[in-house]
């Protein structure tokens, strides 16, 4: 079992709030993470921190350690457009870019300056939605409007785009919660297909999805890890008194 | 903690005092049957037999509600282990049920030939059965463990009791040979308390899974 | 009576105010368009006489295959003298002056350009189509009232008979104004043209256009996309949203004051009103900009940052283009409003008599409605219908300029 991403002693605050109180994870690689707790308890933010997208927020401050595979995510020699070329994300709400579904996908490969030529392009495209189990229902209209997709094949391409830049951690924020339930199935079937590549950490509300897709559950309330363990224990008997009350459904 | 869910939490504990209606019913019963034991009186036999019913339509009814909550409410961690201990207790509660009412049945064919040496020890004996019911129904309610060894020693004490039971009738039917089918009641009805006795240590088995998340290693 | 019913009802009335307000809006703007364009359509067209005219060689002094150059110099004077004597031999000379008079005051300028046109007629006779004056114009359009008493009249009773007989003689033809749209201002409403104002009107929109668009894009991504929220971008907030406010005017003031005053710019030129019209336009678009760009989900930046792009390829790749139409809109909307604007132009001299047409924006030009403007001052009959044609080709670019953005829009607008 090798870490893939470690978290040290994080605080985060937004102002003079703290959002985030001394929280110490680890991510094995190669192994899917639910991170679960009630709305505002920081998982979102937590989550946000591994691929520094909280940089953009001026009021929020970060302390403490972040690594990725032994490097220091915050320190000054990162540059943060190549960590996140190494941590894709994937958002609550499907957000293709307004382009061809071709072009979601080889943003990213062009912005990183992949490659030149039209059949390499072609190649990671192809690949890529391949991986994210999209390329046989699209193959033939990768013109069209990526936003003409249903909901479920947006939160693919989303995937897709996200694969196309070869990342190594891939880090999702409740990917599901505004899709169906048979576009849900599809996409925690990807999830489990995925995690051969990628390490997948995922914020999730729903307990049902924590408990198929991942193989490890953090519980987060009021900005604290109140605990983290394997999912099959975190659902069947948890050590905490809070994590029982909340994914039983005891406190809303 | 209680459910945000009202509904949910009104449905647990729907199950919850079913559980309980159908403990105390199963006491009510050992209780008579003992005493038809001691005055072989058939119509309480007859009620002992017929209020078995009732335990094992509760038995169906929880189990229908159980299947219900789980397929609907999709249960987990503490929850889930209370139904899918609930289930497996059921089935151990109506089995005892049936036991009791076969101890019932055959006391009213024990002849007063039998010395009531036999059917006083054999009371003393479903005492301590009904007294370990009556202890983990209580480890089942309030979820606690404190009393589990005693428990679980009362059953050896009962294994014992019924072990020299059996041989001092044995005994006694080597030296009678018209009492054998009286002296085969006894024994079966000694048999049947011993399974009580298992049947109780199972129940708490479920109810150290459903406190601890794991079966006792012992 | 039930409250549902109560509440239909209400929803029934607010219905009918609706259709009354829509259809009063529209009427107001139909009883608009017909006032102007049944006074306006006139100006597109001139009255002629058909006139036939002997190019007499002698009398212009001309030899034969004279240079348009020799054309240009001769004096028209003597063959035009002729001509109307030949043709009124029946009438005394003070008549005749009279009848000289129901031609545009300039015929040897269009018999000089007749001639340069078509110099195979030197020496032969041919009909020539001779502009009406200004009156008689009028009158053969029928704007005039021939029952008025003849002492309020310009024309008098003995011209009015003369113009019967030729239009008896079908001599008289309205035709198409090719002079409206080809020449400069004039103080004669028959030679006088949109041309000069139009090609004003280009340069400065051209130049309120290459100033304002780009400053305003570049600092409305700045504020909205790289600036730090605190006070001082507040104040610019509330300083821009004021600007869009002020009175126009006080930018022309602002214009007399440091673009001619302290820099020196030459006056009454089509720069210097771009640049006065781009402070107008500014702050417009840069509002639109601005709400434009705030309207572009959050989603799709946070989509372009978590693979990895920097601020500014986020900003030019997908949020600009996202904002465009919404800018192009607020563009349009602040350059329709400084199309039709006269009060800064005003300060700056660009509402003038001005007959040359400009061929660069550093020539003195004035504007189209600074041209209605005048033209709405003459006192001259004909001017009215002149300024009635300009407003109707100012509304018609205005309308154009409307249709363009709405196209815009629709191609740039994007679905997410």
């Amino acid at each position: 079992m090798v870490n893939s991403i470690i978290t040290k002693n994080l605080n985060v605050y937004y102002g003079d709030q703290q959002a985030i109180h001394n929280i110490s994870l680890d991510f094995l690689k190669n192994k899917v993470t639910a991170l679960i707790g009630p709305s505002g308890c920081g998982k979102s933010t937590f989550l946000r921190c591994l691929n520094r997208m909280n940089d953009v927020i001026d009021i929020c401050r970060v302390e403490g350690n972040i690594s990725l595979n032994g490097m220091d995510i915050y320190s000054k020699e990162i540059e943060v457009e190549h960590l996140r070329e190494k941590i894709g994300m994937v958002f609550q709400k499907p957000n293709p870019f307004p382009k061809s579904i071709y072009d979601n996908v080889a943003y990213g490969p062009r912005i990183h300056g992949f490659t030149d030529k039209k059949e390499e392009m072609d190649l990671i495209v192809e690949t890529s939605l391949k991986k994210a189990g999209l390329f046989e229902e699209v193959k033939d209209r990768l013109d069209d409007m990526g936003t003409s997709l249903s909901g479920g094949q947006q939160q693919r391409l989303c995937i897709a785009r996200a694969i196309a830049i070869k990342p190594e951690v891939i880090l999702m924020d409740e990917p599901c919660s505004a899709l169906d339930p048979i576009a849900t199935s599809i996409i925690e079937e990807l999830i489990t297909d995925l995690k051969k590549s990628y390490t997948i950490i995922i914020v999730t509300h729903s307990m049902q999805q924590a408990a198929r897709v991942s193989d490890k559950t953090a519980f987060f309330h009021l900005g604290n890890l109140i605990e983290e363990g394997d999912t099959s224990k975190i659902f069947t008997k948890p050590d905490h008194q809070k994590t029982n009350d909340y994914i039983t459904g005891r406190f809303g | 903690m209680k459910h945000a869910d009202k509904f949910y939490e009104s449905q647990l504990n729907t199950i919850n005092e079913k559980l309980v209606k159908m403990g105390s019913l199963l006491e009510k019963q050992f209780a008579s049957a003992l005493e038809v034991l001691d005055s072989r009186d058939e119509q309480l036999a007859q009620k002992v037999v017929d209020n078995d019913h009732e335990i094992n339509l509760l038995n169906h009814e929880i189990s229908d509600f159980v299947f219900q909550i789980i397929a609907m409410r999709q249960p987990i961690a503490d929850d889930l282990r209370f139904l899918f201990c609930t289930i497996k207790i059921i089935r151990d509660l109506e089995r005892i049920g049936d036991h009791i009412t076969s101890i019932a049945k055959k006391a009213t064919r024990v002849s007063k030939n039998i010395p009531s040496e036999f059917t006083e020890k054999l009371t003393n004996l479903g005492k301590q059965a009904s007294i370990m019911t009556h202890d983990a129904l209580n480890c089942l309610f309030e979820r606690r463990l404190s009393q589990a060894d005693k428990i679980t020693k009362r059953d050896d004490i009962i294994d014992e009791l019924h072990g020299t039971f059996i041989s001092e009738v044995l005994a006694y039917m080597k030296k009678h040979d018209d009492v054998i089918p009286d002296s085969l009641s006894l024994i079966q009805m000694s048999k049947a308390i011993e399974r009580v006795g298992d049947h109780i240590t199972n129940i708490m088995e479920e109810v150290h899974f459903l406190i601890e998340g794991q079966y006792s290693s012992d | 009576m039930t409250n549902l019913a109560k509440r239909k009802k209400a929803e029934l009335r607010f219905r009918f105010y609706g259709i009354f307000s829509v259809f009063l809006s529209l009427l107001f703007v139909a009883i608009l368009i017909f006032n102007i364009c049944s006074s306006g359509i006139g100006g597109f067209y001139k009255t002629i006489f058909l006139t036939s005219i002997h190019f007499d060689q002698k009398l212009l002094n001309l030899e034969d295959n004279a240079s348009e150059e020799q054309i240009r110099n001769a004096s028209f004077r003597k063959l035009i003298k002729n001509s109307f004597d030949e043709s009124f031999k029946d009438y005394s000379k003070d008549e005749i002056k009279q009848i000289k008079k129901l031609f545009y005051r300039k015929i040897d300028i269009e018999l000089k350009n007749f001639l340069i046109n078509n110099p195979e007629f030197l020496n032969k006779t041919t009909k020539v189509e001779l502009t009406a004056s200004t009156h008689i114009d009028q009158i053969h359009k029928g704007n005039f009232d021939r029952t008025v008493q003849e002492k309020h009249r310009k024309v008098n009773n003995f011209q009015l008979e003369i113009y019967d007989k030729f239009v008896e003689d079908q001599k008289v033809k309205k035709v198409w104004n090719s002079t409206y749209f080809t020449s400069g201002d004039s103080r004669d409403p028959e030679a006088a043209g949109v041309a000069s104002s139009v090609k004003g009107s280009v340069f400065t929109i051209l130049i309120c256009f290459l100033l304002s668009f780009p400053i305003a894009i570049f600092a409305s991504i700045y504020l909205q996309e790289f600036a730090k929220a605190g006070k001082i971008t507040d104040l610019i907030e509330i300083n821009i949203n004021n600007l869009a406010a002020v009175p126009s005017i006080i930018f022309g003031l602002l214009g007399l004051g440091i673009l001619l005053n302290f820099f020196g710019l030459p006056r009454s030129t089509a720069l210097v009103g771009g640049i006065v019209l781009s402070f107008m336009t500014l702050p417009t678009i840069i509002v639109a900009c601005r709400s434009s760009l705030r309207a572009v989900p959050p989603s799709i930046r946070e989509a372009a940052l978590a693979l990895g792009a920097t601020k500014n390829q986020v900003v030019f790749h997908h949020v600009l283009p996202l904002a465009m139409p919404g800018t192009l809109t607020g563009t349009i909307i602040g350059l329709a409003r400084a199309i039709g604007e006269t009060a800064p132009l005003l300060m700056i001299g660009m509402v003038a008599f001005i007959m040359d047409i400009p061929s660069n924006p550093l020539e003195p030009a004035v504007g189209m409605p600074a041209q209605i403007y005048l033209w709405s001052e003459s006192s001259e009959r004909g001017f009215i219908e002149k300024t009635s044609s300009a407003i109707i080709l100012l509304l018609m670019f205005l309308i154009v300029v409307n249709f363009v953005s709405v196209y815009f829009r629709k191609k740039y607008e994007k679905k997410w």
